[in-house]
């Protein structure tokens, strides 16, 4: 036991760093993992998380482990130059090992639309593909419009049974607002709210986006029309651009109604 | 069960045939591990010094943490399950029946839910607000124990409020998961699993664990033999000259400092501390000179395995399985098995 502790203790030579662009990369997050992809580094990713399936090359990727329960030994036997994650609070015990192991890393924030646009440009820089990322983040900004003071009421839904909707705060209603319509939960003071078949009646939104897992559209009561939209595209990643457009369209044949 | 009586010669023997167990156990969870890469060539390279960087930093920064990890919470929660169930008079007692599991998920969870702090102070600040709730919890349902009167009454009333605010901080938790957000709320589905992903715990943090952990198994054994005469009955022992109730309050101080240190670090891993002592009584008779220490060793070796038994299951799950999950998936039926050994051999039971 004290044997143990004493190598435990030991310093540790730290690990040269990469040069000439990283050369073995680590996705810790399936947003970041379609971002790598679409910068054109996705031949360099050597792991993602169990949750990466787009594009479809990652399934022949070798798996880390999910969002929250990554596996340190699995990280460290692919050997990477480059672990990339989004900021979380269970972010921070990886990056300590990952330091100390003298790996490179970086967690980028994407807490609003912006960020996103900054992730791109962070990775860009960090696998050499700086135009790439320019024209992700263009193609993103170029998206976002502001709504009328009377733009359809939008109600954004993660989950049913129970209903989760997008409350003030989240990342939902920053697209939705940016997508030229207004949170129909905007007013609320909780960032996902359960809400019960009596307090859902009250809404009475324009339009319903559902992110909702399941077969069929969710059916809300209030008769407003609901779109389908598959939860990936709303991750923090390239393809909110076209998640962008499917808000934008559906709100304005809202409007024009 | 023929009992032999303890001699230096028996204690030595045993004890040492504990520490190899350990010892081994300790050297496979060091060999294998999720990457399915190492093996005995790897512990030999180990000892002579022919380490690579790669092997180096899979078996230092990866391998090497969950082992002392898994020797220090097996020891802590194996020792106290023990001690519970003495001065409980109680075989299902485990480490957690006195308000330790609530009161440590519940300092953990505030923190992580609401603490804006948490995210900058990483696992530590989660860890000493789980620390500062089992201890807490202890030293309430003690508070609470000091209103019975002294006799078999005492250990019911330490039961029952432990029981009691068990389910108690249960339905705070419930309660705070749903009003988190989605995200948040798994975090703290994670974190309440006991797992031993520890790999990131500083090394000054891990020796200060098991300090932690060596005091409070010392602790115990300092009490070994008062423990065997108070499981003959308060009335009985204190009849022979054992102060009871500061006995049970010391012993009771003594096993939650080390339970508080791992569910700090780990969170909740059942089982372990009603399998491994009834199993080295099976063996080895009551007698807690004997039980304590062997019992540290194995219920280290256990979690040592069953760790890397967790571990070398990310083959096939894609992810480790939280220890925990492990204990009492394999933890379950070996404890009735042991209890049909026990019915075999006390018919009068």
């Amino acid at each position: 036991m004290v044997a143990l502790l004493a190598v435990f203790a030991c310093e540790r030579p730290r690990a040269e760093a990469a040069s000439g662009g990283p050369k073995r990369i680590v996705s810790l997050a399936p947003s970041v993992t379609e971002t790598l992809f679409a910068l054109g580094a996705g031949d360099r990713v050597v792991g993602v998380t169990r949750f990466c399936d787009h594009p479809p090359e990652v399934a022949a990727r070798r798996k880390v482990g999910g969002l929250t329960d990554v596996d340190v030994e699995i990280v460290l036997s692919l050997k990477p130059d480059l672990v990339v994650g989004v900021q979380s609070a269970t972010a921070a015990p990886l990056q300590r090992t990952l330091q100390s192991a003298g790996i490179r890393f970086e967690f980028v924030d994407v807490e609003t639309l912006s960020d996103v646009a900054g992730s791109f440009q962070r990775l860009g820089t960090l696998v050499e593909a700086p135009e790439e990322a320019r024209a992700l983040a263009e193609a993103l900004a170029s998206r976002q419009i502001s709504g009328a003071p009377d733009a359809p009421k939008v109600l954004l839904l993660f989950g049913r049974d129970p209903w989760i909707g997008a409350g003030p705060g989240t990342f939902a209603d920053e697209m939705i607002r940016s997508a030229g319509g207004r949170n129909a939960l905007g007013a609320l003071d909780t960032q996902y709210p359960t809400l019960d078949a009596e307090r859902l009646s009250t809404v009475e939104p324009d339009l319903v986006i559902d992110t909702s897992f399941g077969d069929a559209p969710a059916e809300v009561p209030g008769g407003a029309p609901v779109v389908r939209l598959d939860p990936a595209l709303i991750r923090p990643g390239p393809r909110l651009v076209q998640a962008m457009d499917v808000f934008r369209q559906s709100i304005a044949e809202v409007a024009a109604k | 069960m023929t009992r032999h009586p303890l001699t230096a010669a028996r204690f030595g023997a045993v004890v040492a045939a504990a520490l190899l167990v350990a010892v081994i156990a300790s050297l496979s969870g060091l060999a294998w591990g999720s990457s399915g890469w190492g093996g005995v060539e790897l512990v030999s390279a180990l000892f002579g010094g022919a380490l690579d960087e790669g092997q180096r930093v899979i078996l230092m920064e990866a391998r090497l943490p969950r082992v002392l990890f898994g020797l220090l919470v097996g020891a802590a929660l194996s020792v106290a399950g023990a001690v519970f169930q003495a001065i409980l008079r109680n075989p299902l007692a485990d480490p957690y029946i006195l308000g330790v599991s609530g009161g440590a998920a519940l300092g953990g969870t505030l923190v992580m839910a609401f603490g804006a702090t948490a995210t900058l102070l990483g696992g530590l600040s989660v860890a000493g607000a789980s620390f500062a709730g089992a201890l807490g919890a202890v030293a309430l349902i003690l508070l609470v124990g000091t209103w019975a009167p002294g006799g078999r009454a005492g250990t019911y009333v330490l039961l029952l409020t432990g029981v009691v605010f068990n389910a108690f901080a249960g339905s705070v938790i419930t309660f705070i998961r749903t009003i988190l957000a989605p995200q948040k709320a798994h975090e703290l589905l994670f974190y309440l699993v006991g797992s031993l992903s520890v790999e990131a715990t500083p090394g000054a943090t891990t020796a200060l664990v098991a300090v932690a952990v060596v005091v409070s198994i010392g602790g115990a054994m300092w009490y070994a033999r008062d423990l065997n005469v108070l499981s003959l009955g308060d009335e009985e022992a204190a009849a022979l000259g054992v102060d009871v109730d500061r006995t049970r309050r010391n012993v009771v101080v003594f096993a939650s400092l080390g339970v508080a240190v791992a569910v700090a670090y780990t969170g909740l891993v059942g089982f372990v501390g009603l399998v491994v002592p009834h199993g080295v009584r099976l063996l080895l008779g009551p007698d807690h000179r004997l039980l304590l220490p062997v019992s540290a060793l194995g219920g280290g070796a256990f979690l040592v395995l069953a760790d890397l038994v967790a571990r070398a299951s990310f083959g096939v799950f894609s992810t480790a399985l939280p220890v925990g999950v492990l204990t009492a998936f394999v933890g379950a039926p070996i404890f009735v098995l042991f209890l049909r050994f026990s019915l075999r051999e006390t018919q009068d039971f």
